[in-house]
């Protein structure tokens, strides 16, 4: 069937790009499938409920809830990475940041949050690329920025970067991890801009 | 173009939320992400609270922003547009709808205490599946949030109540449930003897 055919294609192809690793994609999918799942709307508004706690705390100083924010996703990174490794029976350590951060995309951010993402834009030296996103409904569906926290440049989002980030510090790649594009600011999309800094090489959990 | 302003964001600006679709609220995220969120979020209260009441204040606060909001959408997207007036109807709101939604099932039960005290009732609250409280927490009630978009829920409704979270041991379960006190104010129970008995 021709049909089938195309799919088979389409396969092969990813499995060489990842360099016989595994096809990301489909382990995301896999375990994206796998995994118990709840309401997204739950998900959005407790955010929400986070972040406008957050801000009270904070007497709207939008540089300290930026922080913060972040502070409490490296926070999850750290305890996350565990559930990833485990959900995901991964032994083997990524070859590359490449591979790292598909499966970053393809991989993490689909099985959590079922999200569909695209890695692009790398740069000469692969250590540092864009990943893009479809839309980031489970943060930012419902909201809506007041103008003086759009000025301020509030990073609503800033949990999901600091998550990536300790995440990968958990298991010794250091990051840098920020939106380049937030449609909550009236950008056209939501990109996630990553980059290398370097290895961390007493942290490394797996045996060689 | 002035004929697409409505429906096309503006150059920089960020669309008009309300000239956006209303999501049908059928999408998820995996229940790992929902509990390092609210696990993340009662660590952050518990560094900030000076007792386990102010703890539980916290989260029930983060609830109440949620109800609140769940009951917008929800009665939004209600094809009949109802309005509950009535205590009963309410209730059983919450009961159904706004647990299905947000817990993917009904509550396990629902009982009247006292004329102005009623139980909701629910073996496996998601809240307080994944979260193993630390001795140092004492008597922590995670259920403390879902007492909390409980309160927002019949707040926003019209029916100002007192809400909180207790766990109750149940026989032939090694887990206890989670019952939700709910004590309406007295204009509640006034309103409800006019309206036609409580």
């Amino acid at each position: 069937q021709p049909h089938a055919g195309a799919r088979g294609v389409a396969m092969a192809s990813h499995r060489t790009r990842s360099g016989g690793r595994g096809n990301p994609e489909h382990a995301g999918n896999a375990a994206w499938l796998a995994t118990e799942k709840v309401n997204a709307e739950l998900f959005t508004l407790t955010y929400g409920a986070l972040v406008m706690q957050v801000m009270r705390d904070c007497e709207d100083c939008v540089e300290e809830v930026n922080k913060r924010l972040d502070k409490m996703g490296v926070s999850i990174g750290s305890r996350l990475i565990e559930d990833f490794l485990a959900k995901t029976n991964t032994t083997q350590r990524c070859a590359s940041f490449k591979e790292t951060c598909e499966v970053v995309a393809l991989v993490g951010l689909k099985m959590f949050l079922g999200l569909t993402c695209v890695v692009t834009n790398w740069s000469l030296e692969n250590t540092e690329c864009d990943i893009l996103f479809e839309h980031l409904n489970p943060f930012c569906e419902f909201v809506e920025l007041p103008d003086r926290f759009v000025q301020d440049d509030l990073k609503y989002c800033q949990l999901l970067c600091g998550v990536v980030r300790g995440a990968l510090l958990a298991i010794g790649t250091k990051t840098e991890c920020e939106f380049v594009s937030d449609k909550l600011k009236g950008d056209e999309t939501f990109v996630m801009h990553m980059k290398f800094l370097g290895n961390v090489e007493d942290e490394y959990p797996f045996e060689d | 173009d002035a004929r697409h302003a409505g429906a096309m964001s503006r150059q920089g600006q960020p669309t008009n939320i309300v000239d956006r679709p209303l999501p049908k609220g059928k999408s998820e995220v995996s229940l790992s992400a929902f509990s390092f969120l609210f696990s993340e979020l009662v660590q952050y209260h518990r560094t900030r609270a000076s007792s386990i009441a102010e703890l539980e204040q916290k989260l029930s606060e983060a609830g109440e922003g949620v109800g609140s909001r769940m009951l917008e959408v929800l009665a939004y997207r209600d094809k009949s547009n109802r309005r509950e007036i009535r205590l009963q109807g309410i209730l059983q709101f919450i009961n159904t709808n706004v647990w299905r939604c947000l817990f993917g099932k009904v509550a396990d039960s629902l009982e009247i205490y006292n004329d102005d005290e009623y139980v909701l009732g629910d073996k496996s609250l998601v809240v307080n599946r994944y979260i193993s409280v630390p001795k140092d927490f004492g008597d922590l009630n995670c259920g403390a949030f879902a007492a909390g978009v409980v309160k927002g829920v019949l707040v926003d409704a019209g029916f100002p109540a007192e809400v909180s979270a207790y766990y109750a041991e149940v026989d032939g379960q090694r887990l206890p449930k989670t019952n939700i006190l709910m004590k309406f104010a007295p204009e509640v129970m006034e309103r409800e003897k006019r309206l036609g008995g409580a």
